[in-house]
């Protein structure tokens, strides 16, 4: 009887090992769709209100989600002794994300997204936003199809070996 | 914030590595300071009653670029029309005009980008320097009297248009301002930057013919004010203003009335639509009133 709950035990905490192991898939999705977001809440801004970026980071690092923090440091450089917004973005990125879920290169990516934001007229922020629209899309996409793959054989693999130990044990 | 502190602020918004080059000069010299120009691999010079002083650190291309970005909030995309006219105000009334590389579009200009140069000068207003004339202005049932404000280039003309709007609006007057080149009111964020007096309202950037017609239907003021007119739109508005019932204070660049009467706006000398005309030199100093004639041309200031 100790052994089956044993059994069921091991089972249960392998379940838990590839939720958990398997949730850096959904985390890195999250985290990617939050940015898209942000992204898109800041065009609207620049296109219909011009509002300045400034402005736009002090909103977004008051709504909800993981890169709000960004938007937060953003801002205190913006205010102090920080450059170029392209600058703290990056910096910002790779702060709050170097030991996330997501991986290196995809740390890299997102923290180039603020290359010429400000910089330009309408246009060249059109042009800014279409990159980055096609940059998160990109990474969007990766995601999605990493997530699907590698989710479902991660929990497969440690529900499997859960029942092996289960087995061996019995 | 006092203009002196507003215009320090503006170096506060510099790369660390320029911020603290107005520290060059002495107390005395920073009150005395009229302008600033920056120059894209040169140097910062300051100048003003004290003459000229340079800054011992080089201003690099890319440093300059850093500047102006700062100056325009990291957004220049925000400031393009103030850009395409070469100047922002920014808090304080203070103008800073950009030197570039011009991007044309059909006539136009449509961007400013590598920049070349910066000339920061500093705002000032001269509280009661119309106190002087201020008699001349109304009338026994203390109605305003149309005046034209005459001088050539840089004898005062803005600053005492100015005081007047203050003046009148502090007395009661309702004032509408139209601020073509936002130099009478130097709006920023909405809010003039300049003391224009509680009464004034400010339409900011917009041509002088459309703002006029559009404060005398939407604000109903007592008298309208804008800075330096010359064409045949501007003698239509002022017409319009006058025909209903506005009172209208204006300048225009000239030297004399019987220059003037040859001008665009000759017609309405001949219609004696001005009541006062105010001759402004710079002799000797910038603002002195030389003369106010009435609206036949007599001199009644003796």
């Amino acid at each position: 009887m100790l052994r089956v709950m044993v059994c069921i035990m091991i089972v249960l905490l392998s379940f838990a090992g590839g939720y958990l192991y398997s949730w850096r898939f959904t985390g890195r999705l999250l985290i990617i769709n939050d940015v898209k977001e942000k992204f898109n809440s800041m065009e609207r801004e620049i296109m219909f209100s011009m509002d300045t970026l400034p402005e736009i980071c002090r909103d977004l690092s008051k709504e909800e989600g993981p890169f709000s923090k960004v938007f937060t440091r953003i801002c205190e450089g913006l205010a102090g002794e920080g450059d170029s917004f392209a600058e703290l973005w990056s910096e910002g990125v790779k702060k709050e994300f170097s030991r996330s879920s997501l991986k290196k290169d995809q740390v890299e990516g997102l923290a180039l997204l603020g290359k010429g934001l400000g910089k330009g007229d309408i246009e060249e922020q059109k042009k800014c936003f279409a990159r980055i629209n096609t940059e998160l899309e990109r990474l969007l996409s990766e995601a999605r199809e990493e997530s699907s793959r590698l989710k479902k054989m991660y929990m497969s693999l440690f529900v499997s070996g859960g029942l092996a130990v289960s087995i061996i044990l019995i | 914030m006092e203009k002196e502190d507003s215009f320090e602020m503006i170096f506060r918004r510099f790369p660390e590595e320029y911020r603290h080059c107005i520290d060059i000069l002495t107390d005395e010299e920073k009150e005395k300071l009229e302008e600033v120009r920056v120059k894209a691999e040169g140097y910062l010079v300051f100048a003003g009653g004290f003459g000229e002083k340079a800054s011992d650190i080089k201003v690099s291309q890319r440093g300059l670029t850093l500047i102006v970005e700062k100056l325009l909030d990291h957004s220049v995309y925000a400031h393009m029309e103030e850009l395409c006219s070469g100047y922002i105000t920014v808090e304080g009334g203070h103008r800073i005009g950009i030197c570039g590389r011009a991007v044309m579009d059909n006539g136009s200009i449509k961007h400013i980008k590598e920049f070349s140069s910066i000339n920061i000068r500093k705002g000032r207003e001269v509280i009661g320097c119309s106190r002087s004339i201020q008699r001349f202005l109304l009338d026994e049932k203390d109605d305003f009297l149309n005046t034209l404000v005459i001088s050539p280039p840089k004898c005062g003309k803005t600053t005492l248009l100015r005081d007047i709007v203050r003046t009148l609006s502090e007395k009661g007057k309702r004032v509408s301002v139209v601020d073509e080149r936002s130099e009478l009111c130097a709006v920023y964020k909405g809010v003039p930057q300049y003391d224009v007096g509680r009464r004034t309202d400010v339409l900011d950037g917009c041509k002088k013919s459309k703002g006029m017609s559009l404060m005398i239907r939407s604000m109903s003021p007592e008298l309208i004010c804008t800075d330096e007119i010359g064409s045949e739109e501007d003698v239509a508005v002022i017409k319009e203003a006058v025909s209903s019932g506005v009172g209208v204070l204006t300048s225009i660049h000239g030297m004399s009335l019987e220059e003037l009467r040859t001008s665009k706006i000759g017609q309405l000398i001949e219609e004696k639509v001005f009541e006062r005309y105010l001759f402004l030199s710079a002799a000797p100093k910038i603002g002195t009133v030389t003369e106010v004639l009435d609206k036949y041309g007599r001199r009644i200031d003796a």
